[in-house]
């Protein structure tokens, strides 16, 4: 059965609390002594109107009184206490979650960030966990007290009056009934909800980051108009709910009205037959409804249990989601790079039976240089993301110095290549920091070196705090350009053995792409490089070109020879920008 | 305080019928105990007639207190007719009787609770709607507002707080909002019946009682500041935190590039510290309110039932009167300790409200004027009239003094290096800024006169970084325009390049895009942009660098499409490209924000240096190609 699994996933939460039992075992004493202290103020009310009302023995009067203050000074301290233990341990348990589900997402391939979107990865590690951390703590102990005080409570029903005692445990069934009516259709709306509310969160989250989009469409509306649409949606859920929700409230009403009018006019009868005292009544019905708390509470539980198994099996979804790239048990550092580079028949996909790598061979050379150029879309970044090992292959290997990568520790592969990506990420603080985010102890002179070979430096000076600047939400304030020469003084800080430059200028004039790879020159002197480019002016230098078709590699060699194929894919590429500006040349000489 | 008032008003107004129902229904409810407790008061003195004893010096009097047959039950028929309040001594009523009487009571008994059963599902199925329906409109409203905000507002926040806002302290309110107001009148209405109540069974005693209200406030007062200012920094530090794990999470690339993941770890944790002591102080204060007025109330009752006690000794109270006495007591303080906790729920809220309405206060600078145009049809001539710009009051000018006028139907390249202005210029004639100074006009119409709506439907800019959602291909292409046909979608991919890589694809155009095109290259995102703007066949086409990414073989076709796509229709190009400016009618040349440069491409080469830089760059590197293209050289 499905709910058995749910159960189970409850267990892998366990070790999450076990460092705390100590402490829950102490907020645990506390709460028994609660509890008993707790069951003795009906004995103390029937004693006075038992003993000292009715049966005149009125000397003990003062006695209940120092009793009776006593009780709420004492239990005072202990609530307090008590919370303390509570409220830390929860807190603790929320943090050491967050914390567990944040290091297992910088492990987790990027193939789970593809398929699961930031919206729901926020949700899990926000929402959820808040929901498991009340459930998991506060729960732990109430259990405990419900315990005790329902068999404490039922023990004294039965010493008051046996015949009631018994009449208060066939009631008690009802109460199981109402809560198992209700249960099914609670479930099943609660569930039901979440998934919208889900749905809410990342319609909002991307609307607010294409927002420049929206707008220039000039969508506002129907972007309204959908979330309405969605939030509605979620609304009505929410009011399924609410509408069961209620009935289940007025059930356990409805039976623990039942329950108490019952006893209380009984229990007058017995005391006009002369069975029992009306003291002893009072205290009856004080602990009967100690005694049908603890059954409402459990129930009432055992609905949030729902709650919080979705969520759980939720958070599993991170926490369980196989990390198929990681260290392997033995693995080395990779020893400083040589920079031989060595791409063995490898096949990738990212979807099973739609290749995207088909069988690539390629060997390059200690310092070597290395430009990648075909079509769009036909494996360039992937290859590179390969050799990041971001994705393992399928099929084949890749070799850096005679090691296979995935036989090395991963942090000694990630920071030896040094790697611009296509689309240029910076994060929201400073300038410097993000400069130093692969190389956090650079010196200044070092960061002003890189930023001045990505011809950065004179711009970072302009802006208002130099280094110090910082970025808004994703490098909202930067041209495009700007970003992609901060991302590549961010790699060429942290002096790569390898250095992969993934259209790294794309997105900038000629005259700063001129100045950028003069400076570069230096730079990669010595370094083994890949370079992706779609402007060839920018590659004509390579040691190796690899022309790249459909996941394929069809030529390879420098410039020269590549052009020197008849019908060569690099030759037509090469005529195709050529000629591109030659006849704009003749258009305009006319 | 305000923004609780304005609250009020805003969003709970609207509901004020089921809410004073509501109310209505807390007000009736809240008597429930004192019924309860007179319904026992009724059945101890006028059906089982209990009467206090006359002082029996018993030693042996407290032999056991759980033991029930050690106390033996009193023969109610044997008591002494009592010596209290002469002449008001009621007659004993037979045994028969009283059972009768009790049937009575069982009946009232029953009729009680199950009204109060009825009126409780009211009550609870009233608030959900309610509250449900207050967050709501909340949420819309601030989607509303986000919408309309300028861009100005993101520049200054972080998407991720805005989200957090939305989300996260709505779904507060949600819980508490309504629970919390109408809990509050019923407590209310609780006090003030318990005071009634307890007055008209003994002044005296009420009085000693309503004694302990002072130091209630003098509690809840030394501690209401600390509490709040707890929770807010607590829920910034939350919001924090969460705009943070967001940006990691979508940047989860370049962490990962940098293996950065040891340090971006401690990071968190550091931040997650904080909020854990955060949350447990905040914890801590609510309890030590509460606890201290669960003490006030625990010493004063016990303190006011043992003067009752005397009082039933001295003859002055029936011992009904006590008990109820009691029970009213205990239904007065429970009210006074739970508002207390209110209070600390409802100073959460107004953190919570005030952020709302930050958000919904925020000026929205650009907005349709009262009297604002619809454009029917566009002819498509631009006119930037000195026009200035910077982004905030604090930095650098990014534009500065542009003049020119686009002719309908022409095209225009700008070009300039990188950081220049380009992007920015054409966002200002997007109208996703207002010009500092300057204006600028659309046809002849200064486009701050023209609804927005209708100006950018006329417009259509790809992005420079391709903004992409989640979806199939063919939703990211209607985007633009909602209610295009399969064949225009399958037009523009055509145009765009696309098709052919779509038909590559299993599912075809309905093949997912995931997140932000995280599973296409550059180029098909890129390309795919391209698409979802030429869908919209607007008046003016603006292309902020969209073939950056593509190879020239590519390019080069596309540049085939855009040839007949600007036919006739006002394009503005920004391209670092010299070849494709070459084909533009125009050039407009942009440095540091000033337009250096504006004519044809020949009239340029001769008066604009900048121009002439970046002609000679690109004809260098032809010249380098041109030398290893030369076999001859062999
Ligand atoms: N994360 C992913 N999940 C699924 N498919 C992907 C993913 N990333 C890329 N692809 C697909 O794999 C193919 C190769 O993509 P890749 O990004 O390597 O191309 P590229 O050569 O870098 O192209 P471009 O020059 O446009 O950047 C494309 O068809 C693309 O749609
Ligand atoms: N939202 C913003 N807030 C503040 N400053 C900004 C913002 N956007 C851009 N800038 C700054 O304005 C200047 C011009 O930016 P713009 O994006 O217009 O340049 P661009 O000419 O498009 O450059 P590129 O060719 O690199 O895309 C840059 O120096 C940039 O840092
Ligand atoms: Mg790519
Ligand atoms: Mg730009």
């Amino acid at each position: 059965m499905a709910e058995e699994g749910n159960i189970r996933n409850l267990k892998k939460m366990l070790p999450f609390v076990k460092p705390y039992v100590p402490r829950l075992f102490g907020g645990f004493i506390i709460t028994v002594i609660l509890t008993v202290i707790g069951m003795t103020p009906p004995l103390i009310m029937k004693y006075i109107v038992d003993d000292i009302v009715v049966g005149g023995n009125w000397s003990m009067l003062e006695v209940l009184l120092m009793i009776s203050i006593s009780i709420p000074i004492l239990t005072a301290g202990m609530r307090v206490a008590n919370t303390f233990t509570i409220s830390y341990v929860s807190h603790r348990l929320i943090m050491d979650l967050r914390r567990t589900l944040y290091g297992r997402l910088l492990k987790l391939p990027m193939r789970f960030y593809d398929e699961m979107g930031t919206g729901k990865v926020m949700s899990r590690l926000m929402g959820d966990v808040a929901t498991v951390r009340s459930m998991v703590t506060m729960r732990v102990l109430r259990i405990v007290t419900d315990f005790i005080t329902f068999w404490v409570a039922t023990f004294m029903c039965l010493a008051l009056n046996w015949k009631m005692g018994l009449l208060l445990i066939v009631l008690l069934p009802l109460y199981m009934v109402n809560y198992f009516g209700w249960r099914g259709p609670i479930r099943e709306s609660v569930r039901a909800w979440r998934t919208k509310m889900d749905r809410v969160s990342t319609g909002l989250q991307e609307r607010l980051s294409g927002v420049a989009l929206v707008k220039a469409y000039g969508r506002e509306k129907k972007e309204n108009r959908a979330f309405t649409e969605e939030t509605h949606e979620s609304l009505d859920q929410a009011m399924v709910t609410a509408v069961y929700r209620a009935g289940y409230n007025s059930g356990v009403w409805a039976v623990s009205g039942l329950r108490n009018t019952v006893i209380f006019c009984l229990g007058c009868y017995f005391v006009i037959i002369g069975e029992m005292t009306y003291g002893a009544v009072m205290a009856f019905l004080s602990f009967a409804q100690r005694m049908f708390q603890p059954v409402l509470n459990i129930t009432q539980m055992a609905m949030q249990l729902q709650t919080m198994l979705v969520s759980v099996e939720r958070i599993l979804e991170v926490l369980e989601f196989p990390v198929d790239i990681a260290d392997k048990d033995h693995a080395q550092a990779l020893p400083p790079v040589k920079g031989h580079v060595k791409f063995e028949d490898i096949h990738f996909e990212y979807k099973a039976g739609e290749p995207v790598l088909k069988g690539v061979n390629l060997e390059v050379q200690p310092g070597q240089m290395v430009a990648l150029v075909g079509h769009t879309g036909c494996g360039k970044t992937t290859l590179t993301s390969l050799l990041m090992r971001y994705f393992d292959v399928n099929r084949g290997a890749i070799k850096i110095d005679g090691y296979d990568i995935r036989d090395v520790k991963l942090r000694s592969l990630r920071t030896q290549i040094g790697q611009v990506l296509q689309d240029s990420v910076m994060f929201n603080i400073s300038i410097r920091d993000n400069l130093r985010y692969g190389q956090p102890d650079a010196s200044d002179a070092a960061l002003i070196e890189a930023a001045r070979i990505a011809e950065i430096h004179e711009f970072i000076m302009r802006t208002p705090d130099g280094y110090d600047t910082l970025l808004g939400d994703e490098g909202i304030k930067l041209s495009v350009g700007e970003k992609q020469r901060l991302a590549i003084a961010r790699a060429v800080l942290t002096d790569p053995a390898i250095l992969i430059l993934d259209e790294a200028t794309s997105s900038l004039d000629s005259l700063s792409e001129a100045l950028i790879q003069k400076a570069m020159a230096n730079v990669l002197e010595g370094r083994t490089s890949f370079a992706i480019a779609h402007r060839l002016s920018t590659i004509v230098n390579a040691d190796i070109i690899v022309v790249m078709d459909q996941g394929e590699i069809v030529e390879t060699g420098n410039h020269q020879e590549l052009l020197e194929i008849p019908d060569g894919k690099y030759r037509q590429l090469y005529e195709q920008q050529f000629a591109g500006s030659v006849s704009e040349d003749i258009e305009t000489a006319d | 305080m305000d923004s609780m008032k304005r609250f009020i008003k805003l969003y709970i107004r609207p509901y004020w019928f089921r809410m004073v129902m509501v109310m209505l229904m807390a007000g009736v409810t809240s008597s429930y105990s004192f019924l309860l407790g007179f319904i026992s008061k009724l059945t101890i003195d006028e059906v089982l007639q209990i009467k206090p004893a006359a002082e029996v010096a018993s030693a042996a009097g407290m032999k056991s207190l759980i033991k029930e047959e050690s106390v033996r039950p009193r023969d109610p028929q044997n008591v002494l007719p009592h010596q209290w309040q002469d002449g008001n001594i009621q007659p004993e009523k037979s045994r028969t009787e009283k059972i009768q009487w009790l049937w009575w009571i069982f009946i009232l008994y029953l009729i009680v609770r199950s009204l109060f059963a009825t009126i409780n599902w009211f009550y609870n199925y009233n608030i959900s709607f309610v509250g449900q329906r207050i967050v709501f409109r909340i949420r819309l409203d601030l989607h509303q507002k986000i919408q309309k905000l300028q861009m100005t507002f993101f520049d200054r926040q972080q998407t991720g707080k805005i989200m957090s806002r939305i989300l996260d302290d709505v779904g507060l309110l949600q819980s508490e909002v309504t629970t919390t107001f109408v809990e509050t009148t019923r407590h209310v209405a609780r006090i003030i019946i318990g005071v009634v109540v307890l007055l008209s069974i003994d002044a005296k005693l009420a009085i000693l009682a309503l004694m302990a209200l002072p130091l209630y406030v003098l509690t809840y007062k030394g501690f209401q500041r600390a509490i709040a200012t707890t929770f807010s920094r607590y829920r910034e530090a939350y919001a924090d935190t969460y705009g943070i794990l967001e940006e990691r999470v979508k940047g989860i690339r370049v962490v990962l590039s940098f293996a950065r993941e040891k340090r971006e770890f401690r990071l968190f944790f550091k931040r997650l510290s904080g909020i854990f002591r955060l949350g447990l102080k905040s914890n801590m204060l609510s309890v030590g309110l509460s606890a201290t007025c669960a003490l006030v109330s625990g010493v004063a009752s016990a303190l006011i039932f043992y003067l009752g006690a005397l009082q039933v000794r001295g003859g002055e109270m029936t011992l009904g009167d006590l008990i109820y006495f009691n029970m009213s007591m205990g239904s007065l303080f429970q009210p006074l300790v739970a508002l207390t906790n209110v209070n600390a729920v409802i100073q959460q809220m107004v953190v919570v409200i005030s952020r709302v309405f930050e958000v919904l206060d925020e000026d929205v600078r650009i907005e349709d004027k009262a009297d604002a145009l619809s454009l029917k049809t566009v002819h498509g001539r631009v006119g930037f009239q000195d026009v200035s710009f910077r982004y905030n009051e604090s930095a650098d000018y990014v534009l500065r003094d542009l003049n020119f006028k686009i002719d309908p139907g022409t095209s225009v390249a700008v070009v300039g290096p990188s950081g220049a202005g380009k992007s920015t210029l054409v966002s200002l004639l997007m109208r996703l800024y207002e010009p500092t100074e300057g204006r600028v006009f659309l046809d002849d119409y200064n486009i701050q006169d023209v609804r927005i709506s209708s100006l950018r439907d006329h417009l259509s800019m790809v992005p420079q970084e391709p903004v992409l959602f989640s979806g199939t291909i063919v939703d990211n292409i209607r985007y633009g325009r909602e209610g295009t046909t399969a064949e225009q979608v399958m037009q523009a991919a055509k145009s765009a390049e696309l098709h052919d890589f779509i038909m590559t694809l299993p599912e075809k155009y309905e093949a997912r895009v995931e997140e932000r095109g995280s599973n296409l290259s550059g180029g098909q995102k890129q390309r795919l942009a391209f698409a979802m703007a030429l869908v919209t066949d607007p008046s003016i086409l603006i292309l902020d660098d969209t073939t950056s990414a593509l190879d020239a073989k590519t390019e080069a076709k596309i540049q085939v499409t855009l040839d007949r796509i600007m036919e006739g229709r006002t394009t503005l190009v920004i391209t670092h490209r010299i070849s494709t400016a070459m084909r533009a009618d125009r050039v407009l040349v942009l440095d540091n924000g000033r337009m250096v440069g504006w004519g044809k491409h020949d009239e340029l080469l001769e008066k604009c240096l900048v121009y002439r830089r970046l002609y000679d760059q690109q004809q260098k590197g032809d010249e380098d190609r041109e030398l290893f293209a030369e076999p001859v050289e062999l």
